[in-house]
Formats: C-alpha cells, sequence, structure tokens
C-alpha cells in the first residue's frame, strides 16, 4: 500500500498501514488547503497552473472571473462574468435569483435584467413625467415612455421624444419636446413636427389609401373624415360607363342631397367658352369637373383636383367653400377637349365628416382613382 | 339592357376606421340607371334614323348644288 491523492486538489491521503508524518500528511495539506480555499486569487497574466475542473479564478487586473473548463494539468479559463444566463421566453428561471442578473433569450435575442421579483424589458420603462433627471442620465440614454407610446433619448441636456408620439390632436405632448420631434394624431391621422418652440408644424397626409376601383361603382364616399382639417385636397382621375362622351362629376358633403350648394364655372370645349351658375343653397350638389363617358375613346380618362376650404367651420354653419379644376380628353377631336374651372359653396348644419363623388351620367368605370389629402 | 351582374355598388371608405364598405343600390337607382341606358339607346337610334332620313333627302333632291352642299356640311 501507499499513499494516495485526493482528486481535486491533491491532498496527500496516507496508507492506513503507514506511519502518518506530520508535515506531509497534515501541513503540507493544510497549506494546500489554504491556498484553493475559495476562488484562487491572480492576475491575468500569473494563471495558476494546479487548479481542478470547474474551480473559479479571481483576477485583480481584469476584475473578471474565471471558471477552468479543462484540468490541472491543461487547464481552460472561461470567463464567467461577460457572459449572461441564457434561456428561452417561455423558460426564463424564476428563483434563486438575484436583482441585476442578466439574461439572454436565445430564441427572442433579448437581453432582461433581473428586478427585485421579476425580469425588466429590454429597454427601461418610464412615464412623461418620471423619465431620470439631467442630472443622473447620460447622453445617449434611452428609454420607452409608455404613456406616449414613444422612445425618449437623453441628448446631455434634456430627454426628448425620439420616435414620433401617438396622441390625440387635443393631447399633444408638453414635456420632451424638441425642434424635430415629431407626433401622429390617432383621431386626425396628421402628422406634424415641433418647431422647437412648442409649435407643431403639420405635414400635408394623406388620410385613406388611393381608391382605385376594381369594379363598375356608383359612388365613391370617404366618410369619418375629422372635423378640425382646415381643408382637404382631392385628386381624381376617372371614367364612367354612360354612353356619352362626358358627364358631370359631382361632388356632395355629409351625404346631403338637399338644395343646399351653389356652383359656378367656367368651361372652355374646342374654343367656345361657357359660364353657368347657380346661386348658393339652390343646387343640390357641386359641379366639380367632367367626367369622361363611356362613349370616350378607349383609354382617355378625366382627371381634376377639388379643394375644399374651411371644412372644419361646418358646425358654426359657415359658408364651406370649393374650388376646383379638370380637363377630359374624351378623343381626339376639338369638341371632345374641355377644361374648366369650377367654385361651390355648401352651407352645412352640421359638422362635415364626408364626401361623395359621382358622375351624372352613369357609374364610374373600374380603374378610376381618387385620394384624398387632409391640411391642418 | 344590363345584368344584375352589372349592378354596381356605392363605395365607402370610413377614414377613421379604415374600412372599405360596397352597398348595393337601391332598385330605385337601379331602375334609374336603366334608364338611362334606354334613354341612350332611343336618342342614339332617333339621331341614327334622323341621319338616315336627312341622307335620304338630300339624295332625293333635285337640284345637285344643294346635294353638293349638304355633303360638304357633313349631311349626307
Amino acid at each position: 500500500m501507499s499513499d494516495s491523492l485526493s482528486p481535486n486538489i491533491g491532498l496527500l491521503i496516507a496508507d492506513p498501514g503507514d506511519v502518518v508524518n506530520y508535515n506531509t500528511h497534515v501541513g503540507n495539506n493544510l497549506t494546500r488547503v489554504d491556498t484553493f480555499l475559495g476562488m484562487v486569487d491572480c492576475l491575468s497574466t500569473s494563471r495558476p497552473t494546479t487548479t481542478f475542473k470547474g474551480q473559479g479564478i479571481y483576477e485583480e487586473d481584469s476584475k473578471r472571473y474565471a471558471q477552468n473548463l479543462g484540468t490541472s494539468a491543461s487547464p481552460n479559463w472561461v470567463y464567467m462574468t461577460h457572459q449572461a444566463m441564457t434561456g428561452t421566453a417561455a423558460s426564463r428561471p424564476t428563483s434563486g435569483l438575484t436583482s441585476g442578473e442578466i439574461m439572454y433569450e436565445t430564441d427572442t435575442h433579448m437581453m432582461r435584467s433581473r428586478a427585485t421579483s421579476a425580469w425588466n424589458p429590454t429597454v427601461a420603462v418610464f412615464t412623461a413625467g418620471s423619465l431620470p433627471s439631467s442630472a443622473t442620465s447620460f447622453t445617449g440614454d434611452f428609454a420607452y415612455v409608455s404613456d406616449k407610446s414613444s422612445m425618449a433619448a437623453f441628448n446631455g441636456t434634456q430627454w426628448f421624444y425620439a420616435t414620433p408620439v401617438i396622441c390625440t390632436n387635443g393631447g399633444h405632448p408638453v414635456q420632451n419636446t424638441a425642434a424635430g420631434t415629431q407626433i401622429f394624431e390617432t383621431d386626425t391621422l396628421l402628422a406634424a413636427n415641433n418647431n422647437g418652440s412648442g409649435g407643431w408644424l403639420y405635414e400635408v397626409q394623406q388620410v385613406a389609401a388611393t381608391q382605385l376601383l376594381g369594379s363598375t361603382t356608383a359612388s365613391i364616399t370617404f366618410s369619418g373624415l375629422s372635423s378640425l382639417y382646415t381643408h382637404l385636397s382631392i385628386a381624381w382621375t376617372v371614367r364612367d360607363v354612360s354612353g356619352s362622351l362626358s358627364n358631370s362629376f359631382n361632388l356632395t358633403i355629409n351625404g346631403d342631397s338637399g338644395a343646399h350648394y351653389g356652383e359656378q364655372f367656367a368651361e372652355a370645349q374646342n374654343n367656345t367658352t361657357t359660364t353657368n351658375l347657380i346661386v348658393v343653397n339652390t343646387a343640390t350638389s357641386i359641379l366639380v369637373g367632367r367626367c369622361a363617358g363611356g362613349g370616350a375613346t378607349a383609354g382617355y380618362w378625366s382627371g381634376g383636383r377639388i379643394d375644399i376650404n374651411g371644412w372644419n367651420r361646418g358646425a358654426s354653419g359657415r359658408m364651406v367653400t370649393l374650388n376646383a379644376q379638370s380637363y377630359v380628353a374624351a378623343n381626339t377631336s376639338a369638341t371632345g377637349q374641355i377644361t374648366g374651372t369650377y367654385g361651390g359653396g355648401y352651407l352645412p348644419t352640421a359638422a362635415l365628416t364626408s364626401f361623395t363623388l359621382a358622375s351624372a351620367g352613369g357609374s364610374l368605370a373600374a380603374g378610376s382613382e381618387v385620394s384624398v389629402h387632409a391640411f391642418m | 339592357m344590363r345584368s344584375e351582374e352589372d349592378r354596381p355598388v356605392h363605395l365607402v371608405i370610413d377614414v377613421s376606421k379604415g374600412t372599405r364598405t360596397e352597398i348595393p343600390i337601391t332598385d330605385r337607382e337601379w331602375d334609374e340607371i336603366e334608364q338611362r341606358g334606354r334613354n341612350q339607346m332611343d336618342r342614339e337610334a332617333a339621331e341614327a334614323a334622323e341621319a338616315a332620313a336627312t341622307a335620304a333627302a338630300v339624295a332625293a333632291h333635285p337640284d345637285p348644288l344643294v346635294q353638293l352642299l349638304a355633303r360638304k356640311a357633313g349631311l349626307a
């Protein structure tokens, strides 16, 4: 029989049949235990060469912990402090955790930190009034502002919304704004930019996708329009399925077919000019242009533009004015060309929320197209 | 005449809801469309009959000068 070594730190175990020597069997073993107690303190340039697999070291110079994944004879040191726990979103650990621990989710690729009793979102969440103070924030800090549905950044001076704030027309942000801060109003569907002094400059915004008719359509109505718009701009390219070369293209508002409209126009067909007037509050629609009819040459379309001014004044009962231009080329003859300028008025009884376009000659043909932009 | 398959719809775009709804036209509107179609056909038939009668009258006119002027005017 002979002495043997313990598997990890190599303590000398005396042969039971042998004589115990104090220095080799006790003193040296105590020194060895003292050497390997806990994490082994060292420098990154002079790591121990006698540590067992699984033992840890602390490097004073790099201030990092490492673990030996190799053997005593051939150590393989891997830093532990730069690695987060890994797992999936569905298998986040829930116990045995302390605040500040980091987790990397392999399925979502999110990094999460541990709060006292829950995992934190990837980005810290605040409300508009609870963002960290300027004194404690770093330039480049980033946060999510939950009551504004926006990301905020600290620019070294102040927090500001770095993504559009989702709000209503009456609920513009008053904190954390700077020149260029953007908003999107859910009630008007308009976007605006902050001018740096508290004002909001609205963009000209399309309020609905351009409508391209896929089949014959009797009329097209845009409803649910915010009555806050100062005016609307409508662009159209249409043709109808009547047998005529061209027909009147008419507009009504709020579904009102009563005699609450007026219109006036000046047109030229070939070299002949025509004017007409229907005084306000006597017409049942407003002529906004001429629509190419089904009798026009195939592939020939009419087009025009309509501006409705004072859209937001309907509730007060004030006159809503409209101006439009259009051009139709029904064929290649001189008399097939009609261009005109059209004006109109409407006396509303309620806030304006919709308008309808239709040809007096018949339904609109597939391929007709209308788009609507709003101004604030 | 038009078939029911040609029956158009009113298209309503609700901007606030982001919806697009097709509303069938009423029977009255459909009747009006069909009547407009009949009127169009009647008008075209009347115009064709008038043109044919004019051409026949021109051709039957005894004065060649009248016939020439009528042709130059596009009446025959």
